[in-house]
């Protein structure tokens, strides 16, 4: 009886004992400080500068060395990045009170290139919960490539203009970025030629704003609409990806054949362009 | 202690030294991993914690859930295996009582022994009165009786009855050609009946012909044979009433069709065998209810004299009965009727009895001496026969014989008197006396029918000291190799044993040559009618006989 007593105190301890909340590893407050030190301690990395831009968080990565030749990268600078996004994932998550968005900023100092990431905190913990997979999270991330001569030597990111980003700007720039890889890179795009793509949020009228300019090769040639892709390209990212409802109109123009929809979230919601 | 005794005792338990050094570096590396994951789990940031502690409750629920379903699912295969029979080697099946559906109300007749089957059935089902008293529940129920009476359909109402399991085998089901094979069944047997005993609150087990494994145990020769069959016979003692004793209610219910005198004693003494229940030959009311029974089932004429029926089937088994109705219902059909009358059932005794009609087409020759032969039977048995009718004659072949009289008592004889032997050998001998008489030979066909007058003259003098030189005394049974009771006779009893046999064959030949030169005109006419209809019923029969002045003779009643 005294055996069976004490086997459920132990069993009764263990099991109450994991009812204590768990705190968070990390304070905002300190959080520059501790990625540094992160990087420093655990990957060797020295050379990142850190800032927090009110609800972004910006790294800047600046490298001798990034791309060696047309889409491969140089292997250390390889290295480098897959530990700092590492060490950016474990101190975001387990921050307390986390920013909404990171922007990962890495710079070749030698050429002046820049490439930017900026990425959603919450598909971050999508993506350790695998409930989005790598693809997904590839998918939901903005990514901007130019060339920048002010980038050459910069060591401090002083050549980078950081900013803090909303929601829906973030979707926006996601949207004009599928619509560009869509229409050059991905299946439309032996269809179509695509000039530009750029998507922006007009906080007065809370409208989603999508311009693209793109024609047919062939007009002669029947091809899928690249209307039609784009409203499912914004239908995913709007409805299914992130169920964002903060907004009153979306509107989609092709610049260069005129083709245009104003839509309120009603109707656009509506659609059902599963 | 010593380095000797150290190495004896590493000698003797090096085993147990291996598990318990196993068992520690077991133990002692869960627990270092243990402490190594505790570790590593608290230098984890709070994200990667929080998800490691929020998996746990899911992990447990997978943990629970899967265990639950394996042990469900170990424990059905049990219930399948020992309840359903599963993977039973021996073939036997468990019985639903709902399935076997012979309810008491279809027993015909046997009210005596009804009786005594309802008492076991309310002990099976109800032990507390049994209890109370402080008796103790029957094990075994022995059925002994001749073929076809019902000792099978007895045990499937008992088991409809008390809505019990019913195993059933059959003796021969223990016997194999690997040695233990037969008490490995019995174990399995019984094994399994306490199983469903313990699920159901009791089994029964049938076991038919139990008198393959139930005979006297025998001597083990040289060669070791005999050996399987005693470790048979002593699993199932052993199973009724062993070493083991527990009350779990488990009756076990044999039939067998020979007596309880060549059974093993030890099986058939109280607290084995406690019941033993005679099932014999239904009597004239049973066989009337029976026919009734079997009827109901049918079309027939309602005006079927049952009682007329169940006195022309003296000696018949409620099989018999059975077998008959359904030949009748056949007839009917073949000739194209719609209901059973008395003539297809009279057709379908024939059947019965004698058998199908043979294919063999016979010549002229063979069918008058055929004739005569019959003829001679019939005449010497209506004329000297104490109890039988005869009541049919026929020369159309059946069961691979060229002809036949049938002859059957009116009524059930229980002792036959020496009367009742001396009229069935002259009745035998009828057929070469004719043949004699006729045709101036004889012929092979008297084969069989010196066979019966020889044994039942040697019954007379060997087993009845029927004899005219007075000895008395059972010989056969008392010189059978198998008795163990054996006794050696002198060679001179035996010679005047076989010479009174000889004279009961010779003093009845006599006899029957007498009868038959005095009747030479009967047999002349009996031998003409029957090549005229080739078959002559039991009313031709008496008609033939009236007509030449001859009565029935006086009924030999004790």
């Amino acid at each position: 009886m005294a055996k069976k007593s004490l086997i459920a105190i132990l069993l009764s301890c263990l099991l109450f004992s994991a009812c204590r909340p768990v705190s968070s590893s990390y304070k905002r407050e300190n959080v520059e400080a501790i990625l540094k030190n992160i990087c420093q301690k655990e990957f060797s990395i020295n050379e990142i500068i850190v800032k927090e831009i009110k609800d972004t968080f910006w790294i800047y990565l600046p490298l001798k060395k990034f791309v060696v030749a047309k889409g491969k990268l140089d292997p250390e600078a390889k290295n480098k990045i897959s530990h700092i996004f590492l060490a950016l994932r474990r101190t975001i998550l387990s921050m307390q009170n986390p920013p909404k968005f990171y922007a990962f900023a890495i710079s070749d100092i030698t050429y002046g290139y820049d490439y930017i990431e900026i990425g959603y905190v919450d598909d971050l913990r999508k993506l350790e919960m695998f409930y989005i997979s790598r693809n997904q999270l590839l998918e939901r991330t903005v990514r901007i490539i130019r060339w920048d001569e002010n980038a050459k030597g910069d060591l401090q990111a002083a050549h980078l203009k950081m900013f803090d980003i909303d929601f829906p700007d973030f979707l926006s720039l996601l949207i004009a970025q599928k619509i560009r890889e869509n229409l050059s890179q991905g299946r439309l795009a032996s269809y179509y030629i695509l000039v530009s793509s750029q998507g922006k949020f007009n906080p007065d009228t809370k409208t989603i704003e999508i311009q693209y300019s793109a024609f047919k090769k062939n007009e002669a040639e029947k091809a899928p609409s690249s209307f039609q892709e784009a409203l499912k390209i914004a239908y995913y990212f709007i409805v299914k990806a992130y169920d964002f409802g903060g907004f009153n109109y979306i509107e989609i123009k092709n610049n260069y054949s005129g083709k245009s929809r104003y839509l309120s979230r009603k109707a656009f919601w509506e659609l059902r362009l599963d | 202690m010593t380095k000797k005794q150290i190495k004896i005792f590493i000698k003797l338990y090096w085993i147990r030294i291996l598990i318990i050094l196993a068992a520690f570096l077991f133990l002692a590396a869960v627990g270092i991993l243990l402490v190594v994951g505790l570790r590593n789990f608290f230098t984890l940031e709070s994200f990667y914690k929080k998800m490691t502690l929020a998996s746990i409750p899911l992990q447990l629920f997978i943990s629970i859930f899967y265990t639950l379903m394996f042990v469900t699912f170990i424990h059905l295969f049990n219930v399948w295996f020992y309840a359903g029979g599963g993977m039973a080697k021996m073939g036997q099946k468990k019985i639903k009582s709902t399935k076997v559906n012979v309810k008491w109300e279809d027993v015909i007749g046997m009210e005596s022994v009804k009786r005594e089957v309802l008492e076991v059935i309310k002990l099976i089902k109800d032990r507390s009165q049994l209890k109370e008293v402080g008796g103790k529940i029957i094990k075994g129920v022995l059925m002994i009786g001749p073929p076809g009476c019902g000792k099978t359909y007895l045990a499937k109402a008992i088991a409809t009855e008390t809505g019990l399991p019913f195993l059933a085998s059959v003796g021969s089901e223990f016997q194999g050609i690997f040695v233990g094979l037969g008490s490995s069944r019995i174990r399995s047997l019984f094994k399994q009946a306490r199983n469903l005993a313990e699920i159901y609150g009791g089994c029964i087990i049938f076991m038919d012909e139990i008198d393959t494994i139930a005979r006297p145990r025998v001597g083990v020769s040289g060669f070791g044979a005999g050996m399987d069959y005693n470790a048979t016979v002593n699993q199932l003692l052993t199973e009724l009433d062993g070493l083991k004793q527990s009350e779990s209610n488990i009756v076990v219910i044999a039939a067998t069709n020979v007596s309880e005198n060549e059974l093993d004693e030890a099986l058939m003494r109280p607290g084995r065998f406690d019941r033993k229940i005679y099932v014999g030959k239904p009597p004239l009311e049973d066989r009337k209810k029976l026919f009734e029974y079997y009827l109901k089932k049918t079309r027939y004429d309602k005006s079927i004299n049952l009682e007329v029926l169940a006195k022309r089937t003296v000696g018949f088994s409620a099989a018999d009965i059975a077998n008959m109705v359904r030949e009748a219902s056949m007839v009917t059909i073949r000739n194209n009727r719609q209901v059973i009358t008395m003539k297809d059932l009279s057709e379908s005794y024939d059947r019965v009895v004698f058998g199908l009609k043979s294919e063999i087409v016979l010549s002229e020759k063979e069918k008058r001496w055929t004739a005569y032969h019959e003829a001679g039977h019939a005449i010497i048995a209506y004329i000297t026969h104490p109890t039988d009718d005869v009541i049919k004659a026929s020369i159309i072949p059946r069961k691979g014989a060229l002809g036949y009289v049938g002859h059957r008592p009116s009524e059930e004889i229980h002792t036959y008197t020496r009367e009742w032997f001396l009229a069935n050998i002259k009745t035998a001998l009828g057929s070469y006396v004719a043949e004699k008489l006729k045709f101036g030979t004889t012929s092979s066909g008297v084969d069989e029918d010196f066979t019966q007058a020889l044994s039942l003259a040697y019954d007379m003098v060997w087993r009845f000291g029927m004899g005219d030189s007075g000895i008395v005394g059972n010989f056969g049974r008392l010189t059978h190799k198998q008795n163990p009771w054996a006794i050696n006779i002198s060679d001179k009893t035996k010679e005047k044993l076989d010479e009174d046999v000889q004279k009961i064959l010779n003093q009845c030949l006599k006899e029957v040559e007498e009868i038959l030169t005095r009747e030479r005109e009967l047999l002349e006419y009996f031998a003409q009618k029957l090549l005229e209809k080739g078959e002559l019923e039991y009313d031709e029969i008496i008609e033939i006989f009236n007509q030449y002045g001859k009565e029935k003779p006086h009924r030999n009643t004790p």
